[in-house]
């Protein structure tokens, strides 16, 4: 059974906002990365699983039992990092830590102490004037002093400076390690990147891709941009690759007139037979284009890209 | 059903303006009862009886403490202080947490929504109450200490201002009226904070000693030819003095401070009898007795108007605290609407509109009703109807509307409960 199930969930909140037949699992001891810009309806599916919101239609599942009507008995087992950092301006660092611990009926505060000294938390101040990375530490800090199971992070890097981003990586590389499940929702690449295992990209409320994270890492095709020496080379090139259009073990991506340039996608398989056919040409340089999360991401979200591009959709076949 | 972490840090973030109200409260209950004077009372009383005819002056209830209390107190303040004080602390509890984001940890502990909503709204209820038994005590201990009437009879103006004169017990003066009787001094700073001439204040302390009219001696039949004697003898008076019957009535001492007007009316009175009269040695003398006599009985006449005010002075524990209970329930039924409002709306703004707004709305709409008799139906539209403290004062029934509610505060309390539970929350 999945730790986490979202099933056929929809919200609608009218003109498009909302989430719609979103779908996904994440099973136990899973990093899942649910990657999306802001209102992409990130926050409301994890609204949904924390059982703050009521599904329209579909339902949501944490451990088996339903979000909407176990909210309560969920919560024993999980932590949750909320996007927006709201805590109560009343207190201190220190009450509002002593104030979840009861409501967690905890007593031994060991492992609160050590997650405090970890993020380099000083929780004595007043919420009010606490800065932003201090208050997003703190609001770490009660979402994990229960060593909960499953994990539900919302934009839990956004707001800390970059050594902390580090420390909170490998916080969560540390805690998968221990077996923990966790849904990181995210529009910071890197540390989707970093730490999932699985990935799905939702657009205007709607999945538009799930995929392992390793596929795309290890992806068995490859781009390269080649730069010939000359002007005839780079047009004998073209011609040859429009003439042989059938035969070519390669794919024109993109070319770039005035600098004799030219990106191409390769297919692992076929390098050998590639190489042989460029060592015809003189060239000026070769290398390989790093294939990124990013630039998967991007193609869901730039159109003019997405029009002359094929690979993606060769990856989301190779998960499905 | 109830979690002590939330009520102890709802109690926590929500004491200070508790306590800002509750003192603001006392304090004004405390002004209004020191400084309650039921001689200045009877002549602005008057004054008003003159301009709005008998209507409002008749009613006797307005006159004593009690319903001084009941109208400028509990009819205004003890309402409206507390409406704000409900309005801003239901918002906060509630809606402006779900608003801000903050509501999000509480629930993310293994706490139901239904155990938060109805542990904040029972601190909304215990905040009231306690307001309203602070209020209650604190206006028991002045009523005690500024009038002395919780406990035995209230010390009159002028017992007050002669034992602080003289630094005498206020408790052993009232036991003992002849300890002023005796004292001349203590006569005159008597009379002067009764605002009436010594003569007539003396012939008071008698009768108050004596404990009851000067003319109780009188048979049926002898008192009317009395009374008879002296209304002639008044309408004399009015007619050198020019003015009607009636407006001098209330105003004995114009007869007594006009030397025509008195010898008019003393003659036309002839209130000594005859066989008196015989005693004396000359017309003039005669004069003198009739004038005499009729001083005497403008004096009682005064002097048992002060014995009727002194009554005005009696405090009715019960009807106070009736008062405060009635208030209880009022803001208690208002507070069901704000706190409501605060669990229906995920928005600060529309909780505090609607939550404020009722309540204000309620006040007014009650307000508009006693402009005329036009308007008087808008006090079917308002809650704050219900509560009818002068109602109380003056013996009339209100145990129906303190039912209402009641129930109306316990449905709206149980409704938030629910809705808090079965809505989205913005988290």
């Amino acid at each position: 059974m999945s730790v986490i199930q979202v099933e056929h969930l929809t919200k609608d909140f009218g003109h498009n906002r909302g989430v719609f037949d979103v779908s996904f699992n994440v099973e136990k001891g899973e990093v899942y990365g649910f990657l999306g810009p802001n209102g992409a309806g990130k926050t409301t599916t994890i609204r949904h699983i924390m059982g703050f919101s009521r599904p329209q239609a579909g339902r949501t599942l944490v451990n088996g039992l339903s979000s909407w009507e176990n909210y309560y008995e969920i919560q024993k087992n999980l932590g949750y990092l909320p996007g927006e950092i709201a805590l109560p301006d009343s207190l201190t660092g220190t009450q509002f830590i002593k104030m979840m611990a009861d409501l967690r009926k905890i007593t031994d505060m060991a492992y609160t102490e050590t997650l405090i000294k970890r993020f380099e938390l000083e929780p004595s101040g007043g919420l009010k004037r606490m800065p932003l990375g201090m208050k997003r530490k703190l609001a770490i800090v009660t979402a994990f002093m229960h060593d909960p199971a499953v994990l539900v992070l919302d934009e839990p890097t956004s707001g800390l400076d970059p050594v902390m981003q580090e420390i909170f990586i490998e916080f969560i590389k540390t805690e998968k390690k221990r077996g923990k499940t966790i849904l990181l929702s995210s529009h910071i690449f890197s540390e989707v990147d970093a730490t999932c295992d699985k990935i799905s990209i939702i657009k205007d409320g709607r999945l538009v891709s799930s995929f392992i994270a390793d596929d795309l890492r290890h992806s068995k095709t490859k781009t390269f941009k080649i730069e010939f020496n000359s002007k005839t080379e780079f047009e004998r090139f073209q011609s040859h690759s429009n003439m042989e259009k059938t035969q070519i073990p390669y794919e024109i991506a993109s070319v770039k007139e005035q600098r004799n340039q030219a990106n191409i996608h390769i297919d692992d398989k076929d390098i050998n037979e590639f190489i042989e056919l460029i060592s015809g040409y003189r060239l000026k340089f070769f290398s390989e284009i790093k294939f990124t999360l990013e630039d998967y991401f991007m193609r869901f979200y730039d159109k003019e890209r997405k029009t002359n591009n094929l690979k993606g959709d060769k990856i989301i076949n190779a998960v499905n | 059903m109830f979690n002590k972490t939330i009520l102890v840090h709802t109690f926590k973030s929500n004491y200070k303006l508790w306590l800002i109200f509750t003192a603001a409260l006392s304090v004004m209950g405390v002004l209004v009862i020191s400084t309650f004077d039921p001689i200045m009372m009877n002549s602005v009383m008057e004054t008003l009886s003159g301009v709005f005819g008998d209507s409002l002056g008749s009613r006797m209830s307005v006159l004593t403490l009690n319903g001084t209390l009941a109208r400028s107190f509990y009819g205004m303040l003890a309402v409206v202080l507390p409406v704000i004080f409900v309005v801003l602390t239901a918002n906060g509890l509630i809606a402006s947490q779900v608003d801000k984001g903050s509501m999000a940890y509480t629930l993310s502990t293994p706490i139901k929504r239904r155990t938060v909503a109805a542990t904040k709204g029972a601190y909304l209820i215990t905040a009231v109450l306690c307001m309203f038994l602070v209020v209650s005590l604190v206006g028991l201990a002045a009523v005690q200490v500024t009038q002395g009437s919780v406990f035995g009879d209230a010390y009159t103006a002028d017992v007050k201002t002669v034992s602080e004169a003289f630094g005498w017990d206020k408790a052993t003066v009232a036991g003992n009226l002849n300890m002023i009787l005796d004292n001349p001094e203590a006569v005159a700073v008597g009379a002067g904070a009764r605002r009436i001439n010594e003569d007539v204040y003396r012939v008071y302390l008698q009768q108050k000693i004596g404990g009851g009219s000067s003319q109780s001696t009188l048979t049926p039949g002898e008192a009317a030819e009395y009374q008879q004697k002296f209304l002639a003898g008044i309408t004399a008076a009015a007619d050198v003095l020019d003015t009607d019957v009636a407006g001098l009535m209330s105003d004995l001492a114009k007869i007594k401070n006009n030397a025509r007007a008195l010898e008019a009316a003393a003659t036309a009175a002839s209130l000594v009898p005859d066989e008196t009269l015989a005693l004396a040695p000359n017309e003039g003398a005669a004069l003198e007795m009739q004038k005499a006599a009729f001083v005497g009985v403008i004096n009682a006449q005064l002097a048992s108007k002060h014995l009727v005010l002194d009554e005005s002075l009696n405090f009715s524990v019960q009807d106070f605290l009736m008062m405060n209970f009635g208030a209880f329930l009022l803001i208690f039924a208002v507070s069901g609407i704000s706190f409501f409002c605060s669990c229906l709306f995920n928005s600060a703004n529309n909780s505090l509109a609607l939550g404020a707004g009722i309540p204000v709305a309620f006040y007014l709409l009650q307000m508009m009703s006693g402009f005329g008799e036009g308007l008087g139906f808008l006090k079917y539209f308002s809650l704050n109807t219900l509560y009818d403290p002068s109602a109380i004062a003056s013996g009339g029934s209100f145990g129906i509307q303190f039912l209402v509610l009641g129930i109306i505060g316990v449905v709206l309390f149980v409704l938030a409960v629910k809705v808090f539970k079965e809505k989205d929350l913005p988290l």
